[in-house]
């Protein structure tokens, strides 16, 4: 995987060798990347590619209803998933090679995670969700299993057909030495998606997850993340807006512990006018955690009354902890509204104060304004199943940082 | 003699017609109201007097002092004298009240081939004007508008007008967001600058403003046309009997 | 409409508005064209520096040649043939004047021209002024005044010179000659620029003024500034600049170094009005510009503040390094791009001190075809207990053909440290506008009345003589950008 070994592209090529050989042009970046500089993935180089194997195991369920697909080992287990209900097909990405030829031709041409991972493929499936299929359908992709030799490069496509609605979780806890999903979504015209992730992965593993969005004209998303597993993890989404009066939200929270880094990425475009977006990041950092936020909103020209709003808000806990922030905006057309906001500091000693002049010991207050600083920001949530499911792996964070 | 005379006035919003066809005439000295149900274009015509971009007249013509003013600018339009008070007056951020006014001023000045006021003059002039509408100096050092109340942003109005000393000014609701008192001081203010050489055209929802300035006309708008005209005894009818008949007879 | 289509035809005909843009025909002595050693030992020559000065020029340009031309900035900068420039250009005069009445008077009618008469008796009273003339310094007004109280304003050459101990202490510990491309080629080829001491205890009795002109062709201007407040001193320094009307592109670097100790205070404000080019981006003059201050000791305060209305490229970023303890950082900037210009230009606001605290206000216009980004970095140390920051970037959109962008970077590893930043983008409301109209105002005046007031909370900040002045150039800098 050394930079050098880069052979050079030739016409019969198909678009996973093609992308193999961008990588290895380039390799992990450092930090002199810019995308990349509060957290260079260099290191990465050291990991050894091991594709896993499928335990058999299914997970255990996490939501009642749902449509499960396990995804174990890195690899898809059909085995221990569910049979997909009236208008949602699976399709394996594997042999087919228009649906992979599609993909690659929306996948940024640098990017280490799209490329890697489009040419590894350890899983790959497709999830086409037709207008048949029924409006409060859930899907869980559930990540598993794993160890800290193996890696996974999971590769997954979820295209919406018009006026079509999906809640889709997605809940990784692996164990890899490392993960690389890539998600492609597309969203057709008044598509609506509700959207929850939740990356909990084993404390030796490095995560780096890209995914796509593409929406199409009077689309909605609710999407929400929460990271908090992982010794190294990015989530990194891009979401381009291709169809008038799409309304985007796109949130993270983002909770480390320990050495963790963990960082967000957001990359909004705006192609197309009338659209509006809004992000809420969250980070709580503890010990000698870091985290890291960078989020661009692109408003192209013409994209004419916009709507792009953006805050961000981080929360250090310990003297070692550290936050690094980078939100940014490239705007090119004038009639347009927007913002974003950022802000570091500790507990507000005020509000301490205020709870603890009411009897409520130091530790318990903190825990008390640590959540209330996280759950205001699931308020973003529309769905409440979806909203249920990470409001309690917050909780549960929250809790054991105050109570060490 | 007219000072305004509008004359068949159509206007449209895009693809939208909203003034259909407007005759209205008002002679110096003058103070005519125009009353009407909301969307009865009461807010467009204003607008399109004025000149705002976006408003597209069709059709009839306006002048101003025997002049169409079709041709020109809103800017041009407000140095020929006409004034408008608004409804909602827009906070102007970091733009000094004082700057502002006597750019105005000295903007009209300039156009008459008068000389300018100094400064100096110019801030005792505002003081007189100031005084008698309750604007206080802590006013008059703001920001244009910023951090004013409803009363406050109303009264502001009416100093620009007594300032500015339009020919005809267009006063658009006027009393809305005033309470009582707010709405006694800025009548007084109006009423004040009524005068032989002045027109003025009151917009309305409410009776209750023309029980302060009384009009000599009083005009109901409704559906983009004028649909009833009588002295202000109509407006007694309106408050009597709500728009619906009214509007209903035309 | 803000922008409408007469808007964007109005901008393409408005030329020629640019009203520093004559020559003056003084004869002058030129280095050879190109840069090499020998140049620069030319330049040392010229300004009879002491054998060090020289060796540091000639260690920083080593730098230079192993460095590449950054390339981060959002700016499209054409490639720049550093030998095909004159690095030293000086009016042909007697190299030490003694006093006014010696100065060339095309050079006084020049100045006078500029609104900066030389004459002390016409000058705005309490505002000393050095000019500085291509790369000498031609008069330094007010000086026997200044030294009475212990300040000292001269041309930094003369500085080299009279105050070789200062110099050697302070000339590149704040901005260290290798710290960036044009850092180090300044450090090379700096010909003048202004040197001020401000003893212990003294507030300095007037605003220090220079007043930068690039007048030949084809010539770049390297100059650098050094202010030392020490203890519990107190200075004010404006610098302004233009320069003719040319096709060419011309080259400005300069580095501008701060230095203040226990207690004292440095406000540095920049009206930078050279030339910008033309609508189609032909000439105009590159300005690449290191600024830094350092606020040594404890409850020292540095303030910035700069409206930018010229160049066709501006790449600059004045700093604070808050190392004192309570000490304090401010950045004022309105930046207005319009026509094809380009500017890249923040600050960076380093918190080591404990307590240290700093402000940043930006405001960023764009017009026409212009590119506007305001980027900027706040960083707090570890043992920056306390520290603050407050950020506020505001963009305003003028026209359909601009862009405005905002890339601040946030590193903070201090818990009790508290960073806000706040930004927003848009344009003048059609209400606003509109309002301005009804009041008998011309779209341009409106405009210009609009933009000054989302301008005031940086315009407050300027030395009041020359307030009106900034006010009017922004009105000037967006003519031709409304129908």
């Amino acid at each position: 995987m050394s930079p050098n070994s880069a052979a050079p592209l030739i016409e019969n090529d198909t678009p996973r060798d093609a992308a193999a050989k961008r990588f290895a042009a380039v390799g992990w970046p450092g930090k002199s990347v810019e995308a990349f500089r509060f957290t260079p993935l260099d290191s990465l180089a050291d990991r050894q590619i091991l594709h896993g194997t499928a335990s058999g195991n299914r997970s255990t369920k996490i939501i009642d209803n749902a449509v499960h697909i396990q995804i174990s080992g890195g690899v898809y287990d059909a085995a221990s998933s569910d049979d997909m209900p009236a208008g949602i097909s699976l399709t394996t990405l594997q042999d087919d090679t228009e649906a992979q030829a599609a993909l690659f031709a929306d996948l940024p041409e640098t990017h280490p995670v799209a490329n890697l991972s489009f040419a590894q493929m350890s899983a790959g499936i497709q999830l086409s969700v037709s207008a048949d299929a029924a409006d409060d359908t859930t899907l869980v992709l559930d990540y598993a299993d794993g160890s800290e030799t193996s890696s996974a490069f999971p590769v997954i496509i979820v295209d919406m057909a018009p006026q079509t609605r999906l809640r889709l979780i997605e809940n990784h806890h692996s164990a890899h030495g490392l993960s690389a999903p890539l998600v492609h979504i597309r969203m057709a015209d008044k598509s609506e998606l509700h959207h929850v992730r939740l990356q909990d992965e084993a404390s030796h593993s490095d995560f780096v997850a890209l995914s796509q969005i593409q929406a199409g004209a009077n689309t909605k998303l609710n999407s929400f993340t929460v990271s908090k597993g992982a010794k190294l993890a990015r989530c990194e989404t891009h979401l381009h807006m291709l169809g008038e009066h799409a309304d985007m939200s796109l949130s993270h929270i983002y909770l480390g512990a320990d050495e963790q880094l963990l960082d967000i990425t957001t990359r909004l475009n705006h192609a197309v006018p009338n659209c509006q977006s809004n992000q809420l990041i969250r980070g709580v950092l503890d010990d000698k955690a870091r985290g890291v936020f960078q989020g661009m909103v692109r408003v192209a020209p013409d994209a004419q009354k916009t709507d792009g709003q953006q805050m961000s808000r981080a929360l250090l806990l310990s003297r070692d902890a550290e936050a690094d922030a980078k939100p940014e905006l490239e705007i090119y057309a004038d009639d347009v509204v927007c913002s974003h906001g950022a802000t570091v500091g500790e507990l507000d000693e005020t509000h301490l104060f205020y709870l603890m002049s009411r009897g409520i010991p130091e530790a318990e207050a903190r825990a008390l304004l640590i959540e209330a600083f996280l759950i205001d920001g699931l308020d973003q949530i529309e769905d409440p199943t979806l909203s249920e499911f990470l409001t309690d792996a917050v909780r549960s964070w929250a809790t054991d940082a105050t109570a060490s | 003699m007219a000072l305004l005379e509008i004359k068949d006035l159509r206007a449209s919003i895009g693809d939208t017609e909203i003034l259909h066809g407007i005759n209205l005439t008002i002679n110096s000295g003058e103070v005519h109201a125009i009353m009407g149900p909301n969307g009865s274009g009461k807010s467009t015509l204003s607008y399109v007097l004025s000149g705002r971009d976006g408003y597209e007249v069709t059709g009839g013509d306006i002048l101003l002092d025997g002049e169409s003013v079709l041709e020109m600018e809103a800017d041009e339009r407000a140095r020929a004298g006409l004034f408008l008070a608004f409804q909602y007056p827009v906070e102007l951020p970091g733009v000094s009240g004082m700057s502002f006014l006597r750019a105005a001023v000295n903007a009209r000045l300039r156009d008459a081939g008068e000389e300018e006021v100094d400064q100096l003059a110019f801030v005792k002039m505002v003081r007189a004007e100031a005084k008698a509408l309750g604007v206080s100096d802590e006013m008059l050092k703001r920001a244009v508008n910023v951090g004013f109340s409803g009363g406050e942003k109303k009264r502001y109005e009416i100093l620009q007008m007594a300032l500015l000393k339009p020919i005809m000014a267009v006063l658009d609701e006027t009393d809305s967001g005033l309470d009582v008192d707010a709405l006694k001081i800025v009548s007084e203010g109006v009423n004040a600058l009524r005068g032989p050489e002045r027109g003025m055209l009151v917009i309305t929802h409410y009776q209750r403003l023309l029980s302060h300035i009384v009009p000599d006309f009083v005009h109901i708008l409704a559906g983009g046309k004028i649909v009833k005209s009588g002295d202000k005894s109509l407006a007694l009818e309106v408050e009597e009997n709500g728009y619906a008949d009214i509007a209903n007879v035309a | 409409m803000v922008a409408t289509a007469e808007t964007i035809s109005a901008v393409e005909e408005a030329t020629g508005k640019y009203k520093y843009g004559f020559v003056t025909e003084i004869e002058t002595e030129k280095a050879p064209k190109g840069l090499n050693e020998d140049v620069i030992r030319f330049i040392s020559a010229k300004k009879e520096e002491p054998e060090w000065m020289l060796e540091w020029r000639l260690k920083a340009y080593r730098y230079w040649l192993k460095m590449p031309s950054p390339d981060w900035a959002k700016l499209n900068i054409p490639p720049i043939d550093y030998n095909d420039i004159y690095y030293y250009a000086a009016p042909k005069n007697k190299p030490k004047l003694e006093s006014l009445d010696e100065v060339d008077p095309e050079l006084l009618r020049t100045y006078e021209k500029l609104g900066i008469p030389l004459n002390e008796q016409k000058m705005l009273s309490g505002v000393a002024v050095d000019a500085v003339f291509d790369s000498v310094s031609v008069a330094t007004t007010f000086r026997d005044e200044l030294a009475k109280s212990g300040v000292i304003f001269c041309p930094i050459s003369e500085a080299i010179r009279e105050y070789p101990e200062l110099i050697k202490k302070y000339m590149g510990s704040v901005v260290p000659v290798s710290d960036n491309y044009f850092s180090a080629l300044n450090s090379a080829v700096f010909t003048d620029g202004s040197f001020v001491f401000i003893p212990k205890g003294v507030r300095c009795p007037m605003e220090l003024s220079t007043y930068f002109r690039i007048n030949e062709q084809n010539t770049g201007q390297f100059e650098r500034t050094l202010i030392i407040a020490e203890d519990q001193s107190y200075v004010s320094y404006l610098e302004g600049c233009t320069a003719p009307q040319r096709d060419e592109n011309q080259l400005h670097a300069a580095v501008v170094e701060l230095v203040a100790m226990h207690d004292a205070e440095i406000k540095y404000s920049t009206v930078q009005n050279w030339y910008p080019g033309d609508e189609e981006g032909r000439g105009g003059i590159y300005n690449f510009v290191t600024k830094r201050g350092a606020c040594r000791g404890d409850r020292s305060k540095i303030s910035w503040t700069q409206v930018e209305t010229g160049s066709a490229i501006t790449w600059k970023y004045p700093s604070c390094v808050l190392r004192g303890k309570d000490s304090v950082g401010e950045f004022y900037s309105v930046a207005v791009t319009n026509g094809a210009q380009q500017a890249d230009t923040g600050t960076k606001m380093i918190h080591i001190g404990e307590g240290s605290r700093s402000t940043i206000i930006s405001k960023g216009i764009s017009a026409g075809k212009s590119q506007n980004t305001y980027r900027g970095l706040v960083e707090v140390h570890k043992g920056a207990e306390n520290a603050r920051n407050f950020t506020q970037c505001d963009s305003l959109l003028v026209g359909d053909k601009c862009g405005a962008h905002t890339v601040p970077y946030i590193i903070s590893r201090n818990p009790s440290g508290k960073v806000e930043h706040e930004a927003t983008t848009s344009r003048i409301s059609e209400d606003q506008l509109f309002y301005c109209l009804q009041r008998g105002l011309s779209e341009e005046d409106s405009v210009s009345l609009l933009v000054n007031g989302f301008c005031k909370e940086v315009m407050k900040e300027l030395p009041m003589e020359f307030a009106v002045e900034a006010q009017k150039l922004i009105g000037i800098s967006l003519e031709g950008s409304v129908g």
